[in-house]
């Protein structure tokens, strides 16, 4: 058998295992637990820090105001993290009234993080909520997601998270990959094996950070940062999969990149200092989660690569058949029924192909779960045609990358300037 | 620091494991059955070979020199050979019921080399054959699998004029040791075009001139 086979043999079996673990505690937890509901009982702090987000910080504050959420029980604080536009200016204008639930605050530049730090000194809510600057919330998801605090464990809930209006074939591409997160991070909610709390809008308990610092300001992460401390000391995050936040996802393949590369950069090093949480002592999240997503992504890199060496190697052989026989394309289009009946044969008898067919058949269990949870009802097929097709590729890039920027220990840019 | 209870039902991961594990089985015996399906059909084929090839010594001992049963039982030979690859990777080389169908084919491609050498002499035809052995040692598949391509793009080409016969360098049967001693192979690929001009197949057009 091929050192190729063999790899995929071993990545579909671990797939499997993993799926058929997420999928066992996802019935089970909705077979044991009321599945959720909506409170307005604590009082909560919207936190936006934003820098230069002239365009988006409006419509955001919108968003945040149209939370169907008691008013006495709301604040809204934006921090402006030192823009060179119009963001402080923008935001100030929603300050209408002495009793306006909306704060506005401008500091010098120094980060995301030092943003949120600054916001958390201000507040006043027991659950604190980071929004980012260009994302948009469903008026319920507030409510849904403070229903999960009443359990006095949980410090985090995530909500589930959607692309706005997705038009290009990144952004189309995108959207499905938002989905299955929507399956996968409620699948891990179920085994408290959250480690990724998505920055566009999550909430914390204040406690949290009172007890255990604020968020670390030198992590290009620093979400991520926060969910794996969270795990660290023991406490739960939970995921309300019907709270919906949407957030507008890089049109272009820089932006993307750019952003990515700090995603998995930010990953590695967080995983490499909170690296205790790998541990049958941690429960699912160290014994299943953490290595299999580990697992997965170096042997989908190895796989990767060596397919692409592979493919090469075949082109470049066929060239060479295809030179030694002059060949024109006018010829090539002979097709009878036997070369069908072959082709039947031949893909039907590579278990390959019947692994990537399996995969396909729970991809669309993920897509049906998570679009029933967010109430989601227009048409994916381009958008699905467009993943299945370009993904791994995308996915595999922007890993190698991010894997040379951390090995290296090169500086990785944060965000947009 | 606090530690919440972790444990998770080991029954849990017991039940993933069996799920995960019969997913795989099946897997493999969906793609084994539709193998043995391929086998089994080219089990009966062989046999469909074999009875063209009797009735063409029938036609070519009454004199009776009609093309169409030539072309028909070459035809069938091509399309079994290729089926032969795709059991052969699906399979292994070194599989039993592999190597048994090989050796069956090889026998029915040598008979019908042979009453294609007759059916030239009684006839007054041309058919021009080729003799190719081919390897699937790993150091030399690449420049075999170039040679079959050529081969196959030439049977594709003439249809009518060339007979083409592939044997395992590697399969152990007395009739390809013998073939291998009658014409001096020692290395693959080998081709041999009419039972004369041995050709080192860089271009399709090496072969094209020495055909009929």
């Amino acid at each position: 058998m091929e050192f190729y086979h063999v790899l995929i043999y071993i990545l579909a079996y671990i797939g499997f295992f993993a799926i058929a673990y997420y999928v066992i505690s996802l019935f089970t937890y909705y077979k044991n637990k009321e599945i959720d509901g909506e409170s307005t009982d604590k009082k909560v702090s919207i936190l936006i820090p934003a820098y230069n987000e002239e365009e988006g910080i409006a419509r955001t504050i919108e968003s945040a105001l149209s939370l169907d959420y008691p008013r006495d029980k709301l604040e809204i604080i934006v921090v402006d993290d030192g823009s060179h536009d119009d963001t402080y200016k923008i935001a100030k204008t929603f300050i209408s009234s002495k009793n306006s639930i909306v704060k506005v605050f401008t500091k010098k530049n120094n980060g995301k993080a030092s943003a949120l730090n600054f916001g958390i000194e201000k507040s006043k809510g027991e659950i604190i909520v980071s929004m980012d600057a260009d994302s948009f919330v469903n008026p319920d998801a507030l409510k849904k997601m403070v229903y999960f605090f009443k359990n006095k464990e949980v410090m985090s809930v995530s909500p589930s998270m959607g692309v706005y209006k997705p038009k290009n074939i990144l952004e189309r591409i995108q959207h499905i990959e938002y989905y299955m997160g929507v399956f996968l991070r409620k699948s891990f909610a179920t085994v408290n094996a959250i480690h990724i709390t998505p920055g566009a809008f999550s909430a914390y308990r204040k406690e949290f950070f009172l007890k255990h610092g604020g968020y670390d300001e030198k992590n290009i992460t620093e979400d991520l940062e926060v969910a794996l401390r969270i795990q660290r000391y023991g406490y739960i995050i939970e995921n309300a999969p019907k709270a919906v936040a949407y957030t507008i996802v890089p049109k272009t393949f820089r932006p993307l990149m750019i952003q990515r590369r700090r995603w998995y950069v930010g990953l590695i090093n967080n995983l490499w200092e909170y690296k205790d949480l790998i541990s049958p002592k941690k429960g699912p999240l160290g014994l299943v989660v953490l290595p299999v997503a580990i697992i997965t992504v170096i042997l989908s890199l190895i796989l990767t690569v060596y397919s692409i060496i592979r493919s090469l190697i075949q082109v470049r052989n066929e060239l060479i058949s295809l030179s030694a026989i002059n060949f024109r394309f006018n010829d090539a289009f002979e097709i009878n029924q036997f070369v069908f009946s072959q082709f039947f044969y031949q893909l039907f008898s590579s278990p390959i192909f019947l692994i990537s067919f399996i995969f396909a058949i729970i991809m669309a269990f993920y897509l049906r779960f998570s679009r029933h949870q967010m109430r989601y009802s227009e048409n994916i097929r381009l958008n699905l045609f467009l993943f299945l097709f370009f993904y791994s590729f995308l996915f595999s890039f922007w890993w190698i990358i991010s894997f040379l920027y951390a090995i290296l220990n090169k500086k990785v840019i944060w965000r947009k300037e | 620091m606090k530690e919440i209870n972790r444990k998770h039902p080991i029954k849990h991961y017991l039940m993933a494991f069996i799920a995960s594990t019969i997913i795989f089985i099946l897997i493999s015996l969906i793609s084994y059955s539709i193998s043995y399906l391929n086998y089994r059909d080219i089990s009966s084929r062989n046999n469909v070979i074999n009875d063209y090839i009797n009735d063409l010594s029938g036609y070519i001992s009454e004199l009776n020199c009609s093309n169409q049963l030539l072309f028909d039982s070459s035809e069938r030979l091509d399309e079994v050979g290729f089926k032969m690859s795709i059991l052969e990777n699906r399979f292994g080389k070194d599989d039993v019921r592999v190597i048994s169908q090989k050796k069956l084919y090889t026998q029915l491609e040598l008979n019908h080399f042979n009453i294609v050498r007759e059916f030239n002499n009684k006839c007054n035809t041309s058919f021009n054959t080729i003799i190719f052995f081919y390897s699937n040692k790993k150091e030399v598949k690449d420049e075999n699998e170039r040679v079959g391509f050529v081969l196959s793009t030439l049977k594709n080409k003439w249809p009518e004029d060339v007979m083409i016969y592939s044997f395992d360098y590697n399969l152990d049967s007395y009739l390809i040791y013998d073939l291998k001693s009658k014409y001096k192979v020692i290395d693959t690929p080998f081709v041999l075009v009419n039972e004369r001009d041995k050709v080192e197949v860089k271009n399709i057009k090496d072969i094209e001139r020495l055909i009929k």
